[in-house]
């Protein structure tokens, strides 16, 4: 019993959405145009609340981003140029409308570090980065699920003790940490894996076409380059699934848990019917609602832990974008960076309500 | 409720068992670390000494020493309080902020609770750890602004808890028997309705401050929190990342104690749950 207590609010960000966020919450009446029409306008104001609120505390807190951009050995003429040229020395009013008005025409401002547009950036920065966080998702997801169905099966007893410290170790490990120590167990032991960076496309006389290295060594044929492709991607995806298993496993564990105590088990059990069909066919399906949910709002934690894994692997995506941005105060960056991850997780937490609304018609009766 | 029953509920008791025992020597370890870590610092952690650089664990240095020759147990001890401390300061202000306007929109109901819901609902969407991250990042880098970050990403869900509640007790005849009485509302959300949050505040403030932890070092470690030469245990393991080839024991040890803290923290708040649930089931009873 132990679990259950926390099991409710377990994941990093206890019961974040419990009891349904937004519009979802409430009865989507008037059919699917119009539920399509708030969940969008949802993702508008959410998207629009987390750059406003880094815009905002950004210009408002005084450090000034003239004076960074400007460099250290910059007299005060050209910092007060610096400030004309981007439009610092406007009213915090007519700086914020700018930037609204320039995320609308797609201009995200230009970046002070590669002098280039944002957009442009973020773009090319972008694919390597879906690619590491959609695989360590998609690996979590099996891995979490699986292992967490098997340890509510198990008998209470040492395995599922031993299951439970696992769980209580692995709720939050530090992932740079995790990262630190696989880079060591490589280099020390295993030496055929590649302890950081990524497939190099000029080694294998590839096409950067997607952006994606998997996808682009099997769009160029090339299996060499598939294998070295998936070499450098199999520690920051360990890194990033396994700072977070203990979560999964305790969630799912709990879901499954009390759906194995309700009486449409004992009556499949008493038919006759194999334990594994039960568990797969009846108990399974019936928990998928939260633990999909639990596995959505994960994805949010693994665009954060992408970040740090990236520095720790120096993996060329957004998150090292980002750690350059940061370092040197680059603020179109910064909130170009944010507002993209933002929306990213947005739509999939979106997504994901679609996903439980398809596959258990329950959900949609009780909204 | 007879007078047997408001007895057996005054007295029921946490008896002390091996979890609980483990549980409360832990703590106070970790409050003599923060508050009298001079007790537990070895060698001097600023005397910078390149002829002891990367010493190897040993009884002199039990974890060893850092590329500037530091003995890095005596600079986790005292970090103990910096990354601790700000985590307890997150957690803290995060639940604050978050009860009072639960509190505020669940009592007062209407289109003020809509409103101030909705604008929690936002908040929950955010990916948290890269909001944090961005925040920060833009306010500027020190230890504060990571600190405020953390809080303005964490207290929505002590908001949506706290909210809960509330509306939940608001019917309660107790409440009614209050206003009565002639309590104005403030006092009764005060003395009656929030203490009944408590249970579960603990628990949840006890498990955040693991998890709150982990997002505090991780912003450290890219350069967001803590500025070196703090020792702070998330910069302590970013500034160990280039060496973790030749000094195992460099960015090992930090992110061990980072492991122990965080387990501890889950573990307790798992067996504060635990008693909540079975007081629960006695007062039932």
């Amino acid at each position: 019993m132990t679990n259950d207590a926390t099991l409710q609010k377990s994941p990093v960000r206890p019961s974040r959405r419990a009891g349904g966020s937004g519009p979802g919450a409430r009865p989507a009446r008037g059919g699917w145009l119009r539920r399509l029409a708030t969940r969008i306008l949802w993702i508008f104001v959410v998207v629009w609340a987390a750059v406003s609120l880094t815009f905002v505390l950004g210009r408002v807190v005084p450090a000034d981003p003239a004076r960074l951009a400007a460099g250290l050995n910059a007299g005060p003429e050209q910092v007060a140029e610096v400030r004309r040229q981007l439009g610092l020395d406007l009213p915090l009013w007519d700086q914020y409308l700018n930037y609204l008005g320039g995320i609308l025409r797609l201009d995200l401002g230009d970046s002070i570090q590669s002098r280039q547009p944002v957009l442009q950036d973020i773009l090319y920065f972008l694919p390597p980065t879906l690619e590491l966080v959609f695989i360590a998702a998609f690996t979590y997801a099996v891995i979490g699920v699986s292992l967490g169905v098997v340890w509510a099966l198990l008998p209470d007893g040492f395995r599922s003790k031993l299951i439970n410290v696992i769980s209580v170790i692995g709720a939050a490990l530090p992932v740079f940490w995790i990262g630190l120590l696989l880079q060591l167990a490589v280099a020390s032991g295993l030496g055929w894996l590649p302890v950081s960076g990524t497939l190099d496309y000029g080694d294998y006389g590839l096409a950067r076409i997607t952006g994606f290295t998997v996808l682009d060594s099997l769009l160029g044929g090339n299996t060499y380059a598939l294998g070295d492709a998936i070499a450098h991607l199999i520690l920051p995806v360990t890194a990033l699934v396994v700072s977070q298993l203990g979560i999964a496993l305790r969630l799912t564990r709990t879901t499954v848990s009390a759906e194995l105590k309700k009486p449409y088990v004992r009556t499949a059990r008493a038919r006759g019917e194999s334990e594994g069909k039960v568990v797969i066919v009846d108990v399974l399906r019936n928990s998928l609602a939260p633990v999909i949910t639990m596995l959505g709002l994960q994805f949010g934690w693994l665009l954060g832990g992408t970040i740090i894994v990236e520095v720790v692997f120096s993996w060329p995506g957004l998150g090292l974008y980002a750690f350059n941005a940061f370092r040197t105060f680059d603020y179109n960056p910064i909130l170009g960076i944010t507002l993209v991850i933002t929306a990213t997780f947005v739509i999939v937490n979106e997504l994901t309500d679609q996903i439980i609304r398809w596959l258990d018609p329950r959900v949609k009766e009780l909204a | 409720m007879t007078s047997a029953a408001l007895i057996t509920r005054s007295t029921a008791r946490v008896r002390p068992t091996a979890r609980r025992i483990v549980g409360v020597i832990a703590l106070v370890v970790l409050a003599i670390l923060v508050f009298y870590p001079q007790l537990f610092v070895i060698a001097d952690p600023t005397s910078i000494n390149v002829g002891q650089r990367f010493l190897p664990p040993s009884f002199a240095h039990p974890f060893g020493t850092d590329d500037a020759g530091r003995d890095i147990f005596s600079r986790m001890v005292l970090g103990a309080r910096i990354s601790i401390g700000c985590a307890i300061i997150v957690v803290v202000s995060a639940a604050a902020v978050g009860t009072v306007i639960g509190a505020i929109g669940g009592w007062i109901g209407g289109w003020f609770d809509t409103l101030l819901s909705k604008v929690t609902d936002v908040f929950l969407a955010f990916p948290y750890l890269v909001l944090a991250m961005a925040i920060s990042a833009a306010v500027g880098r020190d230890l504060w602004s990571a600190v405020l970050a953390l809080v303005i990403v964490w207290w929505p869900s002590y908001a949506r808890m706290v909210r809960t509640v509330v509306r939940g007790q608001k019917g309660e005849l107790y409440v009614k028997a209050a206003r009565t009485l002639g309590a104005s509302g403030s006092q009764i959300l005060r003395w009656h309705v929030i203490p009944q949050t408590t249970e579960q505040l603990a628990v949840r403030m006890t498990l955040d401050v693991g998890y709150v932890l982990v997002s505090f070092t991780g912003l450290s470690f890219l350069g967001l929190g803590a500025q070196a030469p703090s020792p702070e245990w998330g910069l302590m393991i970013a500034s160990a990342k280039n060496y973790v080839l030749n000094a195992w024991w460099y960015p090992f040890f930090p992110g061990l104690v980072i492991l122990g803290v965080v387990s501890l923290c889950v573990w307790l708040g798992d067996g504060i749950g635990a008693v909540k649930t079975a007081k629960k089931g006695k007062a039932k009873r």
